[in-house]
């Protein structure tokens, strides 16, 4: 059917898709020349510095910038910090999103709509005005400086976002589905677990995914509710190496930081599946 | 903030379920411990690369102190820093020892009636010659010492000494030497003069040294609001930046400080006025001192003004709230000791509010002698030479001036303007 | 999914995906059923609550009280002033620019790559380039933008490479010029969770219709516009709310890029709020620019989502 189709509209078809084409590689390559500085210059060695940003790189000092963010920061214990922030709390997030998601978009909730304002607000609300009071309220329950207290903070600023991407997304399932899994006699739970929450999984899987890479980078919080090495996420001891009063090099802030986004950029290498498993429209 | 009882509901219902199952991750803190023999007192800071210094210093302190040392602990963004102090200084949570900044900046803090009277620790100190008088009104409020110096930063002029003697130039001693040696090394292709701007506080920089090094005096009026900043003296003071900024002997204002070591090694900058505390910075970079790079005083541009050094100066409080605040106040005690300020000056590159330390750094001891010889009065840095919101305006005012000297005078107006606002709330607020 | 649609002709396809059943009033069934809702709504209710919104009316609160020493009940003081600072009305404006850059290019250039990338094998790839700088932090992104918009970045030494010295400028300098600088900062990193989105949006439109189209004989660009567009407009109602709130709250790019200087005129609401709450200490104002910032926010975002409660079910 594929071949006949493309048969069809061959001649017209062909100047459109070449400049599709061209298109698609054009952005690609614009988006790939601030990654590429990224990288250029977190190669630079601290001895051929000069202060100014380069196109090529110049020496290969990327593992020794490393080992000296390495031996300036204190970036083991953090990096496991993070590893769990980041997946404890997206993961938590998205499993709690998702069933008030099931519950706003499929089950007959009376004011749908005020929850879904009620929780989608906290998408929008700068995270600096948090600061302060989330510290003073953390400091008087002793979860100050505690990694139960930050992954709370995470926690629940991961939700909005996770509740509004899979509620859109289980909005376009169609009734009869529900309908005739309650039909056959299943709890609302049992249509929860079984039917809606497979579905879902692209949605899951972004918002996850959204979510890590949020929790990962963050640093607000990071350094305003913990400091003590067992609690303190990794972007805080990267910023420790970035500070004003840093003796730290520039191109060693940069290596760090292009080390600390490895495992980010890891997930989505493993996470592209998800998004494409299904890929079969031809647009 | 405000925590209204409801609130503290509201929170407390959901969190405490969750915070009871897993009480046990907890993070550290400070050790605690009884009234008595306290062995480690809390200091908090914004510079997490002090950690290793402090420990050392601690060494000292025990000895002197009878066992009581500090544990240090940091935030690394200085705003954040600001947050937490404020929010916890009037709870027990806060540190026994907390880092803040001298002049308006302290007195914002004394004011709040949070920070111990260290008046009497200061008096001790300066008796046995430990540190310098000159300083005192900078950590002064009311008549009353809030706090001790961490170190006396002198600001000065830092050069690319092997590109100096490349063109023949010694640091100059008068104004039109300064002048001279910009313009030959404006002919080498090296931006002679750093001045920046989206550091967000660096653009003052150039105009205290204007000031100061025109009139002291009237740089002390018009940070304590005395006088105008339309007044003549400010507008030449604007006049000569601005001249220097025609002639092509700034750098491009978008480079930030911690940029310039690597342009100096480079060649591409000559000069950075900044504080010794940069020493460490430069030497991060792969400078040697005396090698590559050497500082030398601002030379007067009115040579009949007396002397002037601008000088900054980190502060040790005590809140009236720190959990161990008599070992606190043990360590303040023999925080000016000659032996513990050997040992934190070297490890911080920089030199001591205890005039008898001599610093091993060729730099650093230079600068010092010079100073020594000079006699200088010591001058507050802008940044806390007024109150703090007219100051972080006033800074905004000064980036604008640097990217359209030619609106000088409406800069100054403005300036002044913000100047006559916040001095009005400064004072409201009980001064 | 898609199995009820498939004997449907294509025009119809898209009032399928917007939600066929009109919305129901409440269904007999009361109280277990109700449990039931309220199980699964209130872990991320409460928790949204708890930490967020309870610290959100206490800067409600805040932003009625003065900035004195000791606080007092202000009433709209705070708000007036906010009316009467130069400053924060070009830091209104800049927000407004910011609303609009958003608006149009992640949301515009997510969806060309995710749609444009479907059909080649090395599409994949070419998604990986634009999706990639989502997963650098904040600051980094914002220090390698730094490092380009310079006057002595990778920018001007590219045009004087090319001998285009004259069209260097001192980007982060110049106001508008900073302010848009930092929007294709932003843009650069927001396209990838557009892409995502929608790439999520497509897997919900059944390959039926459009192949339906195909073979009927409309080309490329009338199958997009007719068939895929319509069926992505929920997921076009995530991606637009999400950009918005995400690009209104900005902070870590524009703070290390230009601090919202020179001046102060490269600044947002965000960093406003930060200023006088953190900088200048006066948390009042603050608080106001907070609310005024979420108001502006939550306006735009009814705005244009309410169009989708004719899309919820």
């Amino acid at each position: 059917m594929k071949g006949a189709v493309m048969k069809k509209g061959k001649q017209p078809r062909s100047v459109g898709r070449v400049a599709r084409d061209v298109t698609v590689i054009g952005m690609a390559l614009l988006w790939l020349v601030p990654t590429w500085l990224l990288v250029v210059n977190a190669l630079t060695s601290v001895e051929t510095y000069t202060g100014s940003p380069r196109w090529v790189p110049d020496g290969f000092g990327f593992f020794d910038n490393l080992v000296a963010a390495w031996d300036a920061g204190d970036f083991g214990q953090a990096t496991a910090n993070s590893l769990g922030y980041a997946f404890v709390c997206a993961a938590a997030a998205v499993l709690v999103a998702a069933g008030a998601a099931f519950a706003v978009a499929v089950m007959p909730v009376r004011r749908p709509a005020l929850w879904f304002w009620l929780i989608y607000t906290g998408t929008l609300l700068p995270l600096q005005v948090f600061v302060r009071p989330l510290f003073s309220a953390s400091a008087e329950l002793d979860l100050y400086d505690s990694w139960t207290g930050l992954a709370i903070v995470y926690t629940a600023i991961c939700v909005p976002f996770a509740f509004f991407v899979i509620r859109n997304y289980l909005a376009t399932v169609p009734r009869e589905i529900t309908e005739a899994a309650l039909l056959d006699g299943a709890s609302w739970w049992r249509v929860f677990y079984s039917v809606h929450l497979p579905l879902a999984k692209p949605a899951m899987a972004a918002a996850f995914i959204f979510q890590f890479v949020w929790v990962w980078n963050e640093l607000l919080f990071g350094i305003s509710l913990t400091f003590s090495p067992t609690a303190r996420p990794i972007m805080a001891a990267l910023a420790d190496l970035s500070s004003g009063y840093s003796r730290v090099p520039p191109p060693v802030v940069l290596a760090a930081a292009l080390a600390v986004s490895v495992p980010t950029v890891a997930l989505f290498f493993a996470f592209q599946r998800l998004f494409v498993s299904s890929m079969r429209t031809n647009i | 903030m405000v925590i209204g009882s409801m609130k503290r509901l509201l929170v407390g219902g959901v969190a405490v379920t969750l915070a009871v199952g897993l009480a046990a991750c907890g993070g550290g803190g400070d050790s605690g411990g009884g009234a008595q023999s306290v062995s480690e007192v809390t200091l908090y800071s914004d510079n997490p690369q002090w950690k290793d210094g402090f420990e050392k210093v601690s060494v000292d302190l025990k000895k002197l102190t009878g066992g009581t040392g500090i544990t240090p602990l940091s935030i690394p963004s200085t705003s954040s820093y600001e947050q937490v102090i404020r929010s916890s200084i009037t709870t027990p949570k806060t540190a026994d020892i907390v880092k803040w900044w001298q002049g308006y900046r302290l007195q914002d803090l004394a004011r709040t009636g949070s920070l111990t009277d260290l008046t009497e620790v200061w008096d001790e100190a300066e008796k046995k010659g430990w540190v310098n008088p000159g300083l005192k009104d900078q950590f002064t409020y009311k008549g009353k010492v809030y706090g001790l110096p961490l170190s006396q930063s002198n600001w000065v002029v830092y050069y690319n000494k092997k590109l100096f003697a490349q063109l023949g130039l010694t640091p100059p001693k008068t104004w039109d030497e300064f002048l001279a040696a910009c313009e030959k090394l404006k002919g080498a292709g090296a931006a002679p003069l750093w001045t920046g701007q989206t550091d967000g506080w660096t653009s003052f920089i150039p105009f205290e040294e204007f000031l100061s090094k025109s009139d002291p005096q009237f740089y002390q009026d018009v940070t304590s609001g005395k006088a105008s900043y339309t007044d003549e003296k400010a507008k030449k003071a604007l006049a000569v930046w601005k001249e220097m900024i025609d002639k092509g002997y700034t750098s491009k204002t978008d480079i930030k400080f911690l940029d310039t070591p690597a342009q100096l090694k480079a060649g591409k900058l000559a000069m950075i006025p900044l504080g010794t505390w940069f020493n460490g910075t430069l030497s991060g970079a792969g400078l040697k001192p005396g090698e590559d790079y050497g500082a030398f005083l601002w030379p007067s541009i009115n040579p009949s003004a007396p002397k002037s050094v601008i000088v900054e100066s980190g502060v040790f409080a005590i809140p009236s709230a720190a959990p161990h605040k008599d070992a606190a106040i043990k360590v303040m005690k023999s925080w000016m000791d000659p032996a513990v300020q050997a040992t934190w000056t070297e490890f911080l590159g920089d030199t001591s509010a205890n005039p008898t330390v001599i610093s091993k750094d060729p730099v650093l001891a230079e600068i010092a002698a010079e100073v020594k010889a000079m006699n200088p009065t010591l001058l507050t840095r802008y940044w806390e030479a007024s109150p703090p919101a007219l100051v972080e305006g006033n800074v905004q005012d000064l980036g604008k001036f640097m990217l359209k000297p030619e609106e000088a005078d409406s800069v100054l107006a403005d300036m002044q303007k913000r100047a006559e606002t916040e001095w009005a709330a400064w004072r409201k607020a009980g001064g | 999914m898609s199995s009820t649609v498939s004997t449907q002709p294509p025009v119809s396809v898209a009032g399928s995906a917007a939600g066929a059943a009109p919305r129901r009033r409440t269904r007999p069934g009361g109280p277990r059923r109700n449990l039931a809702a309220a199980a699964f709504l209130l872990p991320a209710a409460a928790l949204v609550a708890v930490v967020l919104l309870v610290p959100f009316g206490a800067t409600v609160y805040r932003s009625l009280l003065t900035d004195d020493l000791q606080p007092v009940f202000g009433g709209l003081s705070a708000y007036a002033k906010l009316l009467d600072d130069p400053a924060l009305s070009l830091s209104l404006l800049n927000t407004l620019l910011w609303m609009a850059g958003t608006l149009l290019l992640p949301v515009g250039f997510g969806l060309a790559v995710a749609v444009m990338t479907n059909a080649q094998k090395w599409g994949r790839i070419a998604r990986l380039a634009v999706v990639l700088p989502y997963a650098i932090s904040g600051s980094a992104v914002a220090v390698i933008w730094g490092y380009m918009l310079r006057s002595d970045g990778a920018v001007n030494q590219m045009l004087a490479n090319l001998g285009l010295e004259s069209w260097a400028h001192d980007w982060l300098l110049e106001d508008p010029l900073n302010t848009f600088g930092m929007i294709m900062a932003n843009t650069w990193q927001a396209t990838g969770v557009a892409v995502i989105l929608f790439l999520v949006g497509l897997q919900t439109i059944p390959p039926e219709t459009v192949e339906a189209a195909a073979i009927d004989g409309a080309d490329g660009w009338v199958r997009f516009r007719h068939i895929v567009l319509p069926q992505l407009r929920p997921v076009t109602y995530v991606v637009v709310g999400i950009s918005l709130a995400n690009a209104l709250r900005t902070f870590d790019v524009i703070w290390v890029m230009t601090q919202g200087g020179p001046a102060r005129t490269s600044e947002t609401l965000a960093l406003s709020m930060y200023r006088e709450s953190f900088l200048l200490q006066r948390p009042g104002v603050g608080s106001a620019i907070a609310v005024v910032l979420t108001l502006i926010v939550l306006a735009s975002s009814w705005l244009y989502l309410r169009g989708q409660g004719k899309a919820a079910r």
